[in-house]
């Protein structure tokens, strides 16, 4: 049985479901390739690499991209099967090697994958769900939407680090419609808000109010792109600090500036 | 952070690791012997290794998101130790987010702080308990069987069955089958309902 392709097989019934769900035109001829392979190959990559950029296209003209979970059914336990015959054969080395007789290495020039936005996920995966991000005592949520600096349009998949004397301490990553959400124990922090394709954002020594219970309120809404502290004290609680200054965190959003 | 050391990376895993495709990152390092190892590699010198940032393995496996994301999949990390590298795998979650599950293959023969950390951005594990008897477990690994169980236990309460996979190998020279039986008799009466039995061929 040839391994390879099973996988082979699996994936590209995959990238199948993924065009067919949104309306991407993708011919997927059958394969004549002969000799061994590990599932992929530079066709199949071009493959997932045009399905990436057709789906980034599909939301900067303001479309849906549907994509988490959409084929969780389709990895089948036949392949599973092919991959775990319940004995482990111990031959010596048996590390883990980097893929395909027919692939090159892995791509440098992909499109930046955080820009194929994969839609809100259908279900969170299994371990989230049964652990949930913990919400520790004494501890604020810092929450706050991303966008584009010239379309205005929501950014998901951004990353927002939070860090103390550079070591990173929490952070998030912005869902679909560019929010997001971390809680931090009350302190001071740098955080780093960075995409691939965008210059990177850092707001530095943003004071996170002290002695607050924990309890969440809902603050009125601002301008889109507010960075909002969630607690029950009305005033506003995060500081800023701007040499020696203590302001009021009226930063109008975080406004990614993007490379084009 | 500074960059680790990998023995490799394993792309398009379908259903080994968990759910969906997977791409197996296997770090270098590990803190037992066992006679019968399937991966060597980590427990030789790091020299000459290819050696990620969490950055930099993020970009470097992240060519599948598509796939992660579609079939519920994600990274799974083994090696060598996983959990030796709780530092890397909370800066990885940090940037992977929700979208991608975090599995780890672990013998849990690390300390309990490394298992607790795990817990918080780790899915599922995948638990090579190798032995119940203390003696065999020694005898084949040159570890503390009670340190691994003892992490078992503690990882059952937190995580839930379902999302605990215990491996038992019938390893050759090493245990019986009836040893492997009192094994999952074991692991049963801990409450693990997911038992992986099966047969190290050493050929």
């Amino acid at each position: 049985m040839n391994r390879g392709k099973d996988i082979c097989k699996e994936l590209k019934a995959v990238r199948r479901r993924i065009a067919e769900e949104n309306g991407i035109e993708l011919e997927i001829p059958e394969c004549t390739y002969q000799g061994p392979c590990r599932g992929t190959c530079p066709r199949c990559e071009s493959e997932l690499r045009y399905l990436e950029s057709a789906l980034a296209e599909r939301l900067r003209m303001g479309r849906t991209a549907k994509v988490a979970g959409i084929a969780l059914a389709l990895v089948s336990t036949a392949a599973a099967g092919a991959q775990s015959t319940g004995v482990a054969t111990v031959k010596g080395n048996e590390t883990p090697e980097p893929v395909c007789a027919g692939e090159t290495a892995a791509p440098q020039n992909v499109a930046p994958l955080r820009e194929a936005v994969m839609g809100k996920p259908a279900t969170m995966s299994a371990g989230l769900a049964a652990n949930p991000p913990r919400v520790v005592a004494d501890s604020v949520r810092v929450t706050g939407t991303v966008l584009d600096e010239r379309s205005k349009e929501a950014l998901p998949f951004v990353n927002v680090v939070a860090k103390q004397d550079g070591k990173m301490v929490g952070g998030a990553t912005t869902d679909f419609d560019g929010n997001f959400s971390v809680n931090l124990p009350k302190g001071r922090y740098d955080f780093e808000i960075s995409s691939v394709g965008y210059a990177r954002y850092t707001m530095n020594d943003v004071r996170v109010p002290r002695d607050l219970p924990l309890k969440t309120i809902e603050l009125s809404p601002g301008a889109v792109g507010e960075i909002q502290i969630i607690e029950e004290n009305l005033n506003p609680l995060l500081e800023y600090d701007a040499g020696g200054a203590t302001q009021k965190m009226e930063i109008q959003g975080v406004r990614v500036k993007a490379q084009y | 952070m500074e960059a680790v050391p990998f023995i490799g990376i394993d792309r398009h895993r379908l259903g080994v690791d968990g759910v969906g495709v997977t791409t197996l990152a296997a770090f270098h390092g590990c803190p037992l012997r066992c006679r019968y190892c399937l991966n060597r590699r980590c427990l030789e010198p790091a020299e000459g290794l290819v050696r990620y940032t969490p950055q930099e393995l993020y970009d470097r496996v992240g060519v599948d998101n598509l796939y992660f994301i579609a079939t519920g999949g994600g990274v799974c990390f083994g090696g060598g130790e996983p959990l030796l590298r709780v530092d890397f795998l909370e800066e990885f979650k940090a940037l992977c987010g929700r979208g991608w599950n975090l599995t780890a293959e672990t013998s849990l023969q690390v300390e309990r702080e490394s298992v607790v950390r795990a817990a918080e951005v780790v899915g599922d594990f995948i638990v090579d308990i190798k032995e119940g008897n203390a003696a065999i477990y020694k005898a084949y690994t040159g570890g503390d069987a009670a340190r691994a169980w003892g992490n078992l236990e503690w990882l059952l309460g937190r995580m839930g069955a379902e999302h605990v996979m215990v491996r038992v190998p019938l390893i050759p020279d090493f245990n019986t089958e009836a040893d492997c039986d009192a094994t999952a008799k074991r692991l049963e009466a801990m409450g693990v309902t997911r038992i992986d039995r099966f047969e190290y061929r050493v050929g």
